[in-house]
């Protein structure tokens, strides 16, 4: 299960309020749900070319008063995913000020991963579904 | 003959995609003059380093000078992939504009 949540900051010093966000969540949530991986991306600031540990982001000086922050994780535990989920939600009452427009989901996801097999073991076939024409 | 540093970008085109937890970035001259220069500095290894970030366990560089074009082959750079990455572009489709943010000498 892929858990995803969304909030925004916006306005004089959005990206330290996001930041702030950013660590309070991380910090709880290695209380909450240990082992649960987090991601976290400030859309704004770094949102696609960064790496999961954070290290781009850190490097990065890129600045902005409107920042989207984004959460996500994956694990079979939907409970554990649901947590991450709570605490996001939890930033408008209990986080930065101005924190706004919190959006979550969870999807369902299976990964693949690219091997090669050995040729023998590999057997062609086309099946044609459907009325002959 | 003077020398300018330029950013990748202004002089060149980049597309990347995935294969698995692959990284694939086809990097193109606008003007084949420049092929020569970009051949000496956009190496694998300063791929590499532009790249650290995503921990790549090999980075391979195909040459196409006929088309004064390269190809970046990045393995386990996308953090899992499509459909295991955390990240917003378990494609990869962003980070040509990484390779594209390299600054290269040319006449």
């Amino acid at each position: 299960l892929l858990g995803e949540a969304e909030i925004s900051y916006a306005g004089p010093n959005a990206a330290a309020r996001a930041r702030l966000a950013a660590e309070t969540v991380a910090e709880r949530m290695r209380i909450r749900a240990p082992g649960l991986k987090l991601r976290i991306d400030a859309i704004g600031l770094a949102s696609v070319l960064g790496d999961d540990a954070g290290a781009f982001a850190r490097r990065s000086n890129a600045s902005s008063e409107d920042v989207r922050l984004r959460f996500a994780a994956q694990s079979a535990d939907r409970a554990a995913v649901e947590r991450l989920l709570d605490e996001v939600e939890a930033l408008y009452c209990a986080g930065p000020a101005g924190g706004a427009g919190v959006r979550r989901h969870i999807t369902p996801r299976l990964a693949s991963a690219s091997c090669l097999i050995e040729r023998e073991f590999v057997q062609p076939t086309v099946t044609v579904f459907g009325s002959e024409a | 003959m003077t020398l300018r540093t330029v950013k990748l970008f202004e002089i060149a085109n980049a597309r990347s995609g995935d294969k698995g937890n692959r990284l694939n970035i086809a990097l193109v001259c606008r003007d084949p003059a420049h092929y020569p220069a970009l051949a000496r500095q956009v190496t694998a290894e300063a791929v590499a380093a532009a790249f650290a970030h995503r921990k790549p366990s090999r980075v391979v560089r195909y040459d196409l000078p006929r088309l004064s074009a390269f190809n970046f082959v990045l393995d386990d750079a996308l953090e899992g992939g499509v459909n295991a990455s955390l990240g917003l572009d378990g494609h990869g489709k962003s980070l040509s504009f990484l390779l594209l943010d390299l600054p290269v000498q040319v006449e």
